[in-house]
């Protein structure tokens, strides 16, 4: 992996995507959801190039989109009566607003999501809380990677049935139908068996026993304390300001909430760098790497 | 394997806990504030004596924090153990005589309505009406002066939203066609006038729901508050979609605090 941040202590890594889920979470202020939204983007497409690009224009835009026309269609809270929708229910500007921030909250949660699982891989899970909770991080990092892991396998099946003719591409509809079945049948027989034997395989070599130690090539260096740092002053900041009310937004019945002021303007310039923590860490690194290269 | 209570355990037990406990009180759990309004089912209305017998607008919605029946019991408290003067029961003989088809066993018609007061224009479908251009005025205003006394209860974004008199909408006399409803001409005045106002069907009743007038909504001013309506100075006990106006009649909506106790429409259960 050729980002710089993975590559810092898991600790490092887990705090600051704590922070970033609960702050993408709580802040509906539309500014911080714009940060978040926009942080996202700009890490995914940072961490994952053009897969990153496919997947956020291709399935998360359409998505923002249908999820920011539902709530209009149920909720007609608000001052500001656009027109009335043919039910008789008034359509309201703070109604779509809200569903354009719903959605964007929803969206920029998914994204941040899958730059998680691209850098918090489950070893990096299971090390850092792999003894204090052994069977809900076993689970968990289990039960995060089936999706992924699900799809890798149902290719590679697939591909498998294809050499003898059995894929969903062979044949005609019935035949596919079929084939199609067979194949999901497989899938799932695998994942059971899998998910037993893993655990099963665990157990055997004595994970979670008290006193097992267990092997890990993670190190706190200077530069991820100094990173942690950062990343906890950013954090405890927007906190704070975020309790303190610098945040406040309302969007029914009218739309209300702080725009302007130093401590807001503050907290929002904190908060973006919170989020671009790791596209800064990786560029300097990068820039680093350049520098001491052309020095020898 | 054999489970161990470590220090690192305990920690992250009572980690998880906090966490969950912050989470609830933040999310409004704590003070039962919003969630869900779950629709009365006909069996609970039929089975549940308690729920069926307070005025119509009111009964559909269980919320949060307290049930039906508790509030209910919370605004019999208010209102001294009796309905509000001039609510009465509904005589059955003069509602079949009108034509209300009224349930033997039950004691109330398909929509789950009671008997309606002597005297009275009884529910009619909405489904069966013909409308026309024959014009008719009726009164119409909309009150929610009682807020100002509970002021400290409503939402505090809402506050703002009450006129100083409480006035959303003074008495005026309105044009409605033949065959229109109190719903009919509430939509098309507040239209009008650009005031907000949403409202919700809800087919066991065959009538609509009134959740909100200008951003005020039902459980805003507490859990027992929201719209009720009344026609010359009755609260009718069927949706006000099923009101077939007349010429001349007065139709008032004001928002309760208390399930009508505070406006004259409460009706106890029992009499």
């Amino acid at each position: 992996m050729n980002d710089a941040f993975s590559s810092y202590h898991p600790l490092v890594n887990f705090s600051y995507f704590a922070f970033i889920f609960a702050f993408s979470m709580i802040f509906m202020h539309p500014v911080c959801l714009g940060i978040s939204l926009m942080g996202a983007f700009i890490y995914s497409i940072s961490l994952k190039g053009r897969r990153a690009v496919k997947f956020n224009f291709v399935f998360l835009l359409p998505m923002m989109l249908v999820t920011a026309v539902i709530n209009p269609a149920f909720n007609h809270e608000g001052a500001t009566i656009l027109t009335y929708l043919h039910t008789g229910n008034p359509l309201t500007l703070e109604s779509i607003t809200y569903g354009i921030a719903a959605s964007a909250m929803l969206t920029a949660v998914v994204c941040w999501f899958s730059c998680y699982n691209e850098v918090m891989t489950s070893d990096k899970f299971v090390y850092l809380f792999g003894r204090i909770i052994p069977a809900m991080s076993l689970i968990l990092s289990m039960s995060l990677r089936f999706v992924p892991k699900f799809k890798a396998r149902i290719k590679e099946v697939s591909q498998a049935q294809r050499c003898i003719g059995r894929d969903v591409s062979n044949g005609g509809i019935i035949e596919r139908a079929r084939h199609g079945t067979t194949i999901l049948s497989i899938m799932i027989t695998w994942s059971l068996e899998n998910a037993i034997e893993t655990a099963d395989s665990m157990k055997s070599r004595g994970y979670g026993l008290t006193g097992r130690t267990a092997f890990s090539i993670y190190r706190m260096d200077g530069r991820d304390k100094k990173a942690l740092c950062v990343i906890f002053i950013l954090g405890i900041f927007v906190l704070a300001g975020g309790i303190s009310g610098g945040l406040k937004w309302r969007y029914f019945p009218t739309m209300k909430g702080k725009t302007s002021g130093i401590l807001s303007a503050s907290i929002w310039l904190a908060y973006a760098g919170l989020c671009l923590v790791p596209v800064i860490v990786d560029r300097v690194e990068e820039h680093q790497w350049k520098v001491t290269q052309s020095k020898i | 394997m054999k489970f161990k209570f470590t220090k690192n355990k305990v920690i992250a037990a009572l980690f998880i806990i906090v966490v969950l406990a912050a989470a609830f009180w933040c999310g409004g759990g704590a003070l039962g504030l919003q969630g869900w309004s779950v629709i009365q089912t006909p069996k609970d209305a039929v089975t549940d004596k308690n729920v069926e017998n307070v005025p119509d607008v009111e009964d559909d919605k269980n919320e949060g924090g307290l049930s039906a029946s508790k509030k209910i019991e919370l605004a019999k408290e208010m209102a001294g153990g009796t309905s509000s003067p001039g609510v009465e029961k509904g005589s059955e003989d003069y509602s079949k005589s009108q034509g209300m088809a009224i349930d033997a066993v039950t004691g109330k018609d398909k929509y789950l309505t009671d008997p309606v007061l002597e005297g009275k224009p009884v529910p009619v479908e909405p489904q069966n009406i013909e409308n026309s251009d024959v014009e008719y005025t009726c009164t119409i205003s909309v009150y929610c002066d009682t807020i100002l006394d509970n002021i400290d209860w409503l939402d505090k974004e809402k506050v703002e939203l009450v006129p100083e008199d409480g006035v959303i909408f003074p008495v005026t006399e309105v044009i409605f066609y033949e065959g229109e409803s109190v719903f009919n001409v509430l939509q098309r005045e507040m239209k009008k006038a650009r005031i907000h106002m949403e409202f919700s069907s809800v087919p066991i009743y065959n009538s609509v729901y009134i959740e909100g007038i200008n951003n005020l909504y039902e459980f805003d001013c507490g859990e027992l508050s929201g719209w009720m309506y009344k026609v010359n100075n009755w609260f009718p006990n069927y949706g006000c979609s099923r009101y077939g106006l007349k010429e001349g009649d007065i139709v008032e909506w004001v928002y309760t605090c208390d399930l009508g106790v505070d406006v004259g429409g409460f009706y106890a259960v029992g009499e």
